[in-house]
């Protein structure tokens, strides 16, 4: 459904992406993991197109988008919503504002009602009546990524993107959002990708996951098969869990 | 944080900074290294800038001395005047507030973000004295020599359009400056240049080291620091221009 | 130097790229209206400060240089159509660049490195259209109007500033300067107020859009927006002065 074909991008002389190839099904929970710098979230920002490969394909069902320009991707943005690292929420703007950004097309009484069932979706329905009065700075953290996730969800895009979800975060909360991911992918049928360094968590949500080294896919399977893996960065990551 | 506090806190860091100047506490290859930065930095703008404003004040007083005295021969003495009072030693101060204050405030403001300031401290060491009192000399330095500098090009661009497009010849021109120009005036731009220079990195600083969290407090920070270091100097130029106007008179 | 050149040419592209969404002003009206209202606030006070105050050290300038001549009586002739024709617009829009100018580079660039402009594309909508244009147009036309206002405001500034050293009756000093203010000088002081508006708006906004690297991004974008906005407007002053005269010259001609 989702599929890299051998995807090569360098940032200068720093090669990022380095023959990537990975194919993810409608439905599931995907995992990346992987050290830091290895790649991981710059493949989420090709799906979206926010970078742009320097060679190779890639399909998001039968489209391909490698070579797809700003406005072509208009429509893919619709489709597949990414949750940035960062909240990214506009400061300036109230969380009512902010909320609204990708649905700007429905009348208000759609907006507000999409609004009510995503706020109860994510955790934030003490929030919904303060919505006009209160602006991101006021939120807590873990509250303003709770609520980037609710703006990218008002769309309903089929797949969520999700970059490094829970960096950053306390075990409790990272537990939460987790949680969170998962209720939201098999409760309203969507396609998750997360990127991340938590594979505890991973192993506790995937339905498959993918571990990264050196800009390519070195071990892929499904939880089970990851902790029997006998491939080094893999083992690696599971020494960090003892 | 009212205008009233801000001040007392400005002159705070410039008293500390003088004081660790005065006790030589203060190593010179400090100072030397801030001092190449301030010069090195700013003299190729402000050369440029002070130089086309003596162009142009060259042809401006032009246009009025005709309309009002019917002759122009003592245009250079007057325009080159206002520059040396006014133009060079606040075009220089402001320059250099917008690169040099302008980088003192954002790298204070991230050293506070970065929590290198509390680390200095515990160390017995005092940021404004290790930091600030090299700059101020350097600023201070550095705006009288940029002034100068750039008044000396200033004039041989303003003698240049004289000659070539407003029909005047050399020798008048410099006995007109020679005239009008007193010691008195190049004094009082160097007081100005001096009295801006050493101003601006104390303002800065207190900017900087008030910064919020935040890529949005380093932007606040540096933002305020430009703008009041501005402000400042203007209103200092004012009062300095308005004493001396009352001695004058 | 070729660096230089190219970087040139991208802000040529980013400015009249800005220039010809005007239109879209209309549709993004509401986030039009609240930038050009936060921009006339912030920056009424420091506009009518500079203005004073410019208004006032000219005055003394020429009160000092003019008394030696005994030609004071037209003090407040020359001196205001010196400042609204070259002191004042430069060094009013020198205090605008660094309050409006590097206050809305700071607020874009925040918004780059914290990737808001990232995360509103990814929603649909054109970050230049919703975050640029509106914050463009909003300096650019406040600063247009904020200039010829303080430079009206100076001229109050130098008749308190000689009434009070030198005790010159403020009628006679408005004679004068409706004497000596021609419509030329008035004419150069609008175009310079235009061109200087134009100026800082574009370079803000290119210098907080552009922002890499984080913070530091944030206090370089800040600076980098303070020194070009300086030397822009003295040139833009140059050459508007230079221009206009040979308009004005080429009259006498004719």
């Amino acid at each position: 459904m989702i599929r890299f074909e051998n995807v090569h991008k360098s940032f200068g002389p720093k090669k990022v992406l380095n023959g990537l190839s990975l194919s993810i099904q409608r439905g599931e929970i995907f995992f990346m993991l992987g050290r830091s710098g290895t790649g991981k979230s710059v493949s989420l920002k090709h799906l979206v197109g926010l970078l742009t490969p320097d060679s190779g394909k890639i399909w998001i069902d039968d489209t391909e988008i490698s070579q797809f320009s700003e406005n072509q991707f208009v429509p893919i943005r619709k489709k597949c919503g990414l949750v940035f690292q960062l909240p990214a929420l506009v400061d300036s703007r109230s969380l009512y504002e902010n909320l609204v950004l990708g649905i700007r097309h429905l009348d208000a009484v759609q907006k507000l009602a999409r609004i009510s069932a995503t706020l109860k979706a994510v955790g934030l329905e003490s929030l919904e009546k303060d919505l006009f009065e209160r602006f991101p700075p006021s939120l807590s953290y873990g509250e303003q990524k709770r609520l980037a996730l609710a703006r990218t969800l008002l769309p309903d895009p089929e797949i969520l993107l999700y970059d490094e979800p829970t960096t950053g975060l306390d075990p409790t909360t990272s537990l939460q959002i987790h949680d969170l991911i998962k209720k939201i992918s098999k409760d309203f049928g969507k396609t998750s990708i997360v990127v991340s360094h938590d594979m505890r968590n991973a192993l506790k949500i995937a339905d498959r996951l993918a571990v990264l080294d050196a800009g390519r896919v070195v071990d892929l399977g499904t939880p089970e098969e990851i902790r029997r893996s006998p491939v080094a960065m893999t083992m690696a990551f599971m020494e960090d869990l003892q | 944080m009212n205008a009233f506090q801000r001040a007392l806190d400005t002159v705070k860091i410039l008293l500390t900074s003088v004081n660790a100047l005065a006790r030589g506490r203060v190593p010179s290859r400090d100072i030397w290294k801030q001092l190449y930065e301030f010069g090195n930095s700013s003299i190729g703008i402000v050369v440029l800038c002070v130089t086309f404003m003596g162009i142009i004040l060259i042809s401006e007083y032009s246009f009025h001395m005709k309309l009002v005295i019917g002759n122009d021969s003592m245009i250079p003495g007057f325009a080159m005047i206002l520059l040396i009072r006014e133009l060079a030693p606040i075009v220089g101060a402001l320059l250099i507030t917008s690169k040099m204050g302008a980088s003192i405030a954002a790298e204070l403001a991230a050293m506070k973000n970065t929590e290198q300031i509390d680390a200095y401290r515990l160390l017995g060491l005092n940021i404004v004295e290790l930091y600030v009192a090299p700059r101020t000399l350097a600023s201070s330095v550095a705006a009288w020599s940029l002034a100068t500098i750039s008044l000396a090009i200033a004039i041989l661009g303003a003698w240049f359009s004289a000659v070539v497009f407003l029909n005047f010849s050399t020798g008048p021109f410099f006995q007109s400056l020679f005239i009008f120009v007193t010691a008195g005036d190049l004094i009082l731009m160097s007081i100005k240049a001096v009295v801006f220079g050493c101003c601006i990195p104390s303002i800065c600083a207190h900017y900087g080291l008030q910064a919020s969290f935040g890529a949005e407090g380093v932007g606040h920070a540096t933002t305020d620091a430009v703008v009041g270091t501005s402000i400042t100097v203007i209103v200092m130029d004012f009062v300095i221009t308005y004493l001396y106007a009352v001695l004058a008179s | 130097m070729i660096h230089r050149l190219e970087a040139l040419r991208e802000h040529l592209r980013f400015f009249w790229m800005l220039f010809i969404r005007l239109p879209e002003l209309f549709t993004e009206r509401r986030e039009f209206m609240r930038q050009f209202a936060d921009v006339g606030v912030r920056s009424l006070s420091t506009t009518v400060t500079a203005g004073i105050f410019t208004g006032a050290i000219m005055a003394l300038q020429f009160h000092l240089q003019l008394k030696d001549f005994g030609a004071e009586s037209v003090l407040g002739g020359l001196n205001t159509s010196g400042t609204i024709r070259e002191v004042g617009p430069i060094l009013i829009a020198f205090m605008l660049a660094g309050k409006v100018g590097a206050f809305t580079s700071a607020e874009l660039g925040t918004m780059k490195v914290t990737d808001q402009i990232q995360a509103v594309r990814c929603l649909g909508l054109d970050p230049i259209s919703f975050f640029v244009v509106p914050r463009f147009w909003a300096v650019a036309l406040n600063s247009i109007l904020l200039l010829v206002f303080g430079l009206v405001i100076s001229v109050l500034g130098g008749m308190i500033a000689v009434w009070m050293v030198a005790d010159i009756n403020p009628d006679q000093y408005l004679l004068m300067v409706e004497r000596f203010a021609t419509s030329e000088s008035i004419f150069l002081a609008v175009s310079k107020s235009v061109i200087f508006g134009l100026l800082m708006g574009h370079i803000c906004c290119a210098n907080g859009y552009w922002t890499e690297g984080g913070t530091q991004g944030v206090g370089l974008a800040v600076k980098k927006t303070a020194v070009q906005s300086m030397v822009a407007i003295v040139l833009a002053d140059f050459f508007i002065s230079w221009i206009v005269e040979i308009i004005v010259r080429s009259g006498d001609f004719l």
